[in-house]
């Protein structure tokens, strides 16, 4: 054999030593706790023979505590980048079966190179998240490290979609990275997120909490909003960024990609002149309305399981990739709270930094009232979702349903707030408040002074029916141009089809300012 | 009990197929009776379709009978009933009948609809 092939030989041998990361021992390990290992992730999420691995012969420089007996090619974490049908993507995946995934100096290292990459070549980063937390040997070098990290996610933060898989645990410090990112994906049952977890808790607090009651995908993705999407399984998991991506850009200076369709532009569906009822008290099923609109009714739902009573997620309107807000009349009548307000709020400035046109379907009471929301800040919150429709420069098309009243109907996209196009079906109500309280506020010491109950009551109705037919239509706003056309029900798929292809050319710039103030 | 009458049954059927056999050795009667029976089948259900599909989407109507203008025989007011009823048909003329038609047809039908081109003209860059 000579020189060169030996080296080759060595070569091959020490990729093969770094590809089986903590060894066969910890692989099984990790296998018998029902996860996958980082490569094996990778495997499933890229596309295949994709993936060019970097940094596999790093190896941390700790020399605490013996550490330095324990090397291994590559440290805690794969890195490298691939194609996601066949779009570039840069993807690290901390590997549990060295030293836990702990984060070492070194580590981070590898992971913000290749953060700089993606941000450098328009790329979307994926990291997918499987660690103990900091490694504690290495001390102030493992935060140090963490820090790198997030100030490459805000950095990259509207310039690249990010993504963070969470496969495994997330504690601590490290759970900033993800909620730094644009989307969270978590899986049931075997991974986990908190700040501290149920040993500390109960020291400090008293409460005794399981790590799953404490920050289990299900409590993530149902109470607090963290997660995005709560997956049954690693591969389930791993689908979902993979549907995610498809309707995203690589970069914020591109288009998401475009997908074909055989879904006809001009698709009626009559069933929408049906869906709202009579008894203006009664719900709907807004999912009916998106599902008819859409493209061939796909549907990808972000926080599905968290503040209901607003839905977002994406789909594809004639080929296009667009956001969708809507109200949803089945749950708490579709009112704006805090939660829904914040989730809206997120996934309306994630559109707009990432050229994704917002179709906005709005039947919206108004407000969530109490003492619960005032104390717990529903203006500042409610203001969140204003701002964002209000300095989103992305095109814009609205469709007023059924109720739109008072500050909730500015916030929904209204004309006022830039919105590009505005349609109202003809069972719209846009007005102030509904008849009931305003016929209470307009009348109600000329009602009262009315002795007979039963005048009292007709008199009531009367003034219901007069405001009703003043202001619970949508020809009053049609009237001022607030509302650009009202439109059939079954044509809406065309009409916002048709809008959103005239707003395909909109240029739109905010005055300079060296970053906003939002409402945080 | 009932394991006997099945014996006694496929004795007789057995008997049966073997006079059968002796009258029609080459199965030409009974290929002739079987294609007979479906044919016949056939067009007895292409005819209780067809009328079935007439009824359904109202093409077909019995004959018109000539109705006699019911007036109540030894009545006083038969001769004013019958006024009315020549100045009604006065008043409301085909067009009257075609008008309440047409929105009861559209009505019925649910064809009121703000129609659209449905054709997206803008080309896509």
């Amino acid at each position: 054999m000579s020189i060169q092939q030996e080296k080759i030989k060595e070569l091959v041998e020490r990729r093969a030593s770094a590809r089986m990361g903590g060894g066969q021992k910890r692989i099984d390990a990790q296998h018998q706790k029902g996860k996958l290992t980082a490569r094996e992730r990778l495997a499933m999420l890229l596309d295949e023979g994709s993936f060019e691995e970097f940094d596999m012969f790093v190896q941390h420089r700790c020399t605490n505590f013996g550490m330095e007996k324990t090397k291994f090619d590559g440290d805690g974490v794969v890195t490298g980048m691939g194609t996601i049908d066949g779009r570039l993507v840069y993807v690290s995946a901390q590997d549990f079966t060295v030293s836990g995934g702990s984060m070492s100096e070194t580590m981070a290292m590898k992971i913000s190179k290749v953060m700089d990459m993606a941000v450098r070549n328009g790329a979307p980063f994926i990291g997918i998240n499987d660690s103990g937390g900091a490694r504690i040997q290495e001390g102030i070098c493992s935060l140090a490290g963490y820090g790198e990290i997030f100030e490459r996610n805000i950095l990259a933060s509207g310039v690249v979609p990010q993504i963070s898989g969470i496969f495994g645990p997330c504690a601590g410090g490290a759970v900033y990275s993800p909620a730094l990112t644009d989307f969270t994906v978590m899986i049931k049952d075997t991974s986990y997120m908190f700040l501290t977890g149920p040993g500390v808790v109960k020291t400090v607090t008293g409460e005794s909490v399981t790590q799953e009651e404490l920050g289990g995908a299900s409590v993530h993705a149902t109470k607090s909003g963290v997660a995005h999407f709560a997956a049954d399984s690693e591969e389930d998991g791993i689908r979902t960024i993979r549907d995610l991506l498809s309707f995203l850009p690589s970069n914020n200076r591109e288009e998401a990609p475009f997908v074909q369709t055989n879904d006809p532009a001009g698709r009626v569906d009559d069933a929408l002149n049906d869906i709202i009822p009579d008894n203006p008290n009664k719900a709907y099923d807004m999912y009916q309305v998106i599902g008819s609109i859409v493209d061939d009714g796909r549907f990808l739902e972000v926080h599905k399981s968290w503040a209901k009573n607003i839905i977002i997620g994406f789909a594809h309107m004639n080929g296009r990739s667009v956001g969708i807000v809507a109200n949803q009349p089945k749950i708490l009548a579709g009112v704006l709270d805090i939660n829904a307000s914040r989730k809206a709020a997120r996934f309306v400035r994630f559109c707009d930094a990432f050229n994704i046109p917002l179709v906005t379907l709005v039947d919206v009471p108004g407000f969530l009232c109490g003492t619960q929301q005032e104390y717990g800040g529903i203006i500042t919150n409610g203001a969140k979702l204003l701002y964002a429709y209000g300095e989103a420069t992305v095109p814009k098309v609205t469709v007023t349903l059924r109720k739109s009243y008072g500050g909730a109907h500015i916030t929904m996209s209204c004309k006022q707030l830039r919105g590009d196009i505005n349609y109202a079906w003809p069972s719209a109500n846009i007005a102030v408040m509904g008849a009931e309280g305003a016929v209470e506020i307009l009348y109600s010491k000329e009602i009262k002074a009315i002795a007979d109950p039963e005048e009292q009551a007709k008199a009531a109705q009367e003034r219901k029916n007069e405001y009703n037919d003043l202001f619970c239509n949508p020809y009053n706003a049609a009237s001022y141009g607030y509302i650009d056309d009202v439109i059939e029900p079954r044509n809406t798929r065309f009409r916002v089809i048709r809008a959103l292809e005239q707003l395909a050319g909109k240029k739109q710039q905010n005055p300079w300012k060296k970053h906003d103030n939002l409402p945080l | 009990m009932n394991g006997f009458m099945l014996l006694q049954a496929s004795q007789t059927v057995a008997e049966k197929s073997a006079d059968m056999l002796e009258k029609d050795p080459h199965g030409a009667i009974i290929s002739l009776v079987s294609v007979t029976v479906v044919f016949t089948a056939l067009v007895i259900l292409y005819f209780a379709y067809t009328f079935i599909g007439k009824i359904s989407s109202g093409q077909f109507r019995l004959p018109e009978r000539k109705k006699k203008p019911k007036t109540a025989k030894g009545s006083p007011d038969a001769e004013i009933a019958a006024a009315i009823a020549m100045a009604l048909d006065q008043e409301m003329n085909g067009e009257v009948y075609a008008a309440i038609g047409m929105a009861m047809h559209q009505y019925l039908n649910d064809t009121v609809h703000d129609m659209e081109s449905y054709i997206i003209t803008i080309r896509r860059k």
